[in-house]
């Protein structure tokens, strides 16, 4: 084809913004240009001929949906990582906030003789601050985080210069 | 990607199609699921959320 079954199913997910990045691929017989060219301006990433489906071939057809598959994780990775670089800086700004009113307040309650558990909360407070700052800082960096080739052409997340300890 | 396998929806209203593709995609590695009329295809589309390619 593509048929009715395949040019509704397509313009329905172009409908979807949940869907409307799911690569299509046409299974094509003798589909005209003009249905390619459809296709191709509404989202079909590739037409496949049916031809491939010989016993002799159908390994080769297999293999490009696998590579199309591997492309668009690695694609929808990268996003997930710009998102958390984002959500990164959202985070540290109410951090410093959190973190200089606790140094203030143990000044003050410094000066006015406060009791030690109080103070020692407040170091808690303090010290945990800090550990959520240096996870941040390696995060902050994730959208340069390198994929390399790992088995069977699979792909693995790795960080290019080693973070802060998690003490 | 080893322990998260991509995933095919596999759509054609052609059973024979289906029964080619379904094993084919599966040796590849990918998870499949098959449709034979647009109805199925949304369906499946509705109740998985991990699907990256689409055949029809």
């Amino acid at each position: 084809m593509p048929g009715r079954l395949g040019f509704e199913l397509q313009h329905w997910l172009q409908q979807q913004p949940q869907n409307a990045r799911i690569p299509v691929v046409f299974l094509t017989q003798h589909d005209s240009v003009e249905d390619r060219a459809w296709g191709l301006a509404n989202g079909a990433v590739d037409f496949i001929s049916k031809s491939l489906l010989a016993p002799s071939s159908i390994h080769l057809l297999a293999l490009r949906v696998r590579n199309l598959v591997m492309v668009q994780e690695s694609q929808g990775l990268r996003e997930a990582l710009a998102a958390i670089v984002s959500a990164n800086h959202q985070i540290n700004n109410r951090l410093m906030v959190i973190m200089s009113a606790a140094e203030l307040l143990k000044r003050r309650f410094g000066d006015g003789g406060a009791d030690a558990e109080d103070l020692s909360l407040l170091d808690d407070l303090i010290d945990a601050a800090d550990l959520i700052g240096a996870w941040l800082h390696r995060l902050a960096a994730a959208d340069r985080w390198q994929f390399t080739s790992y088995l069977e052409g699979c792909e693995m997340l790795s960080e290019p210069a080693a973070g802060p300890d998690a003490s | 990607m080893t322990d998260h396998p991509g995933s095919a929806l596999v759509v054609d209203d052609d059973p024979v199609v289906l029964a080619l593709l379904e094993p084919a995609l599966q040796a590849e590695g990918l998870e499949v699921r098959t449709a034979s009329s647009v109805d199925e295809a949304l369906a499946a589309l509705s109740s998985w959320t991990r699907i990256w390619c689409c055949w029809t």
